[in-house]
């Protein structure tokens, strides 16, 4: 793949810390359980649009980086986000073709393993989480993918991101 | 992920990748800052004289029982001396503002402003006004982790003050409630009770409230009472915290 020129990286730097930013932005106590796993989503996109990247890096690095800032074990969310980014960069021929609303639902898969890899750790280390509502954000970041890829790809387009 | 809850190997790395992560967690404060900043600018005359009569009554009390608690410690001291036991009886204190930071919903973590750069450690006691709030879990170069004594995890070594009973009180991950596990069930503890820190384990220096035992229920088929106590700082609503460094560390001789 040397053959290809990359260009525009500094756009996925810059969406990436987006969603760190509104990952990490604050909200009134009850919100908090719908806010969307935004570095999932645009991690998703970044895997489906540009998969001759070396995808799987951002994903790992990401993951650490979210470990960093969410003070969770180190390699939690990187394991998730390289397992996810695999799945995604096997089937992506086929998942670009779904319309938005299918897409959706392959989000709301993705983050629903993503939440139960996050629930793995969770129960081992005590704490209860006991609600249906934990569930939650898998629902919102499939709600909030449309947008996401719209709004990336039309940036993507402006910048022309290869 | 081995390697990070077994060794100490990944403390520097994550140290440096918080401090690269410092734009962000600045941004996402940014907001509830602006409106900090709003709202006390846009506050009424009369609400601000209200305030001022509110505070002034209550440092003329404070300062009453100050005075007292000056008289009260010199004499302390002084028996101490003659005990020959020499206990440091001032912390040196530092604030901390409070980081808006979303971190982990889960875990009963905050972020604050200060960190390693202004010598704060882990392990080193967090308190408000009121008692305390936690202890510092990790640190990096401006801000640091606050773990809070309701997280699951989080045990504090505590003293009954009326009876000097010592106890562990464990988080539940309910802001509002502390458990002590293994109370004996002829122990003497009632509702009200206050619990102090007991100074015990090193890490919390002695004699800063904690709790308040709440519900005390013996239950004969159970070999330990089951007693809950209610958090004395109001562990959702600080802003501002005491990092304390204590000098009790060395040749604490109680």
């Amino acid at each position: 793949m040397n053959g290809i020129k990359f260009h525009g990286g500094w756009v996925i730097f810059l969406s990436l810390f987006c969603a760190f930013w509104l990952q990490a932005l604050p909200l009134p106590a009850g919100l908090d359980l719908f806010r969307p796993q935004w570095p999932l989503l645009v991690l998703f996109y970044w895997t489906l649009a540009l998969p001759h990247r070396p995808v799987l890096l951002y994903a790992w690095l990401t993951g650490i980086f979210q470990d960093a800032l969410q003070s969770s074990i180190f390699g939690l969310h990187a394991l998730s986000y390289v397992l996810i980014g695999f799945l995604i960069l096997r089937l992506y021929q086929r998942l670009r073709f779904l319309s938005l609303l299918y897409q959706s639902g392959v989000v709301f898969v993705c983050v629903l393993f993503h939440l139960f890899i996050l629930l793995w750790s969770y129960r081992l280390n005590d704490y209860s989480v006991n609600s249906l509502m934990y569930w939650l954000a898998a629902l919102t970041s499939s709600i909030a993918w449309p947008m996401v890829y719209l709004l990336l790809r039309t940036v993507k387009n402006r910048v022309n991101v290869v | 992920m081995g390697l990070d809850q077994n060794t100490m190997l990944l403390v520097q790395p994550r140290a440096y990748i918080n401090c690269a992560l410092y734009p962000v967690r600045q941004l996402a404060d940014l907001p509830a800052r602006v409106s900090n900043t709003v709202r006390t600018e846009l506050r009424g005359r009369s609400s601000l004289k209200k305030e001022l009569n509110l505070l002034k009554a209550r440092m003329l009390l404070e300062s009453a029982r100050w005075q007292r608690i000056e008289a009260l410690e010199a004499e302390n001291l002084r028996l101490r001396a003659l005990l020959n036991s020499s206990l440091q009886v001032e912390d040196r204190v530092s604030i901390a503002e409070l980081t808006r930071v979303a971190l982990d919903p889960y875990k009963h973590l905050v972020t604050v402003n200060r960190g390693s750069l202004d010598g704060v450690f882990p392990q080193q006691p967090v308190l408000d006004a009121q008692g305390v709030i936690g202890q510092v879990y990790r640190v990096s170069l401006q801000d640091a982790e606050v773990i809070l004594i309701s997280d699951p995890g989080h045990a504090i070594p505590v003293q009954v003050n009326r009876t000097g009973m010592r106890a562990l009180a464990f988080g539940t991950g309910n802001l509002n409630r502390l458990e002590l596990p293994f109370i004996p069930n002829n122990a003497d503890i009632r509702e009200g009770d206050l619990l102090v820190t007991s100074g015990l384990g090193g890490g919390f220096p002695a004699g800063y409230p904690v709790a308040q035992v709440d519900s005390v229920s013996n239950d004969p088929g159970r070999s330990f009472a089951l007693v809950t106590a209610q958090p004395t700082a109001s562990l959702d609503r600080f802003r501002e915290v005491l990092l304390v460094w204590t000098n009790a560390r060395k040749g604490d001789a109680l």
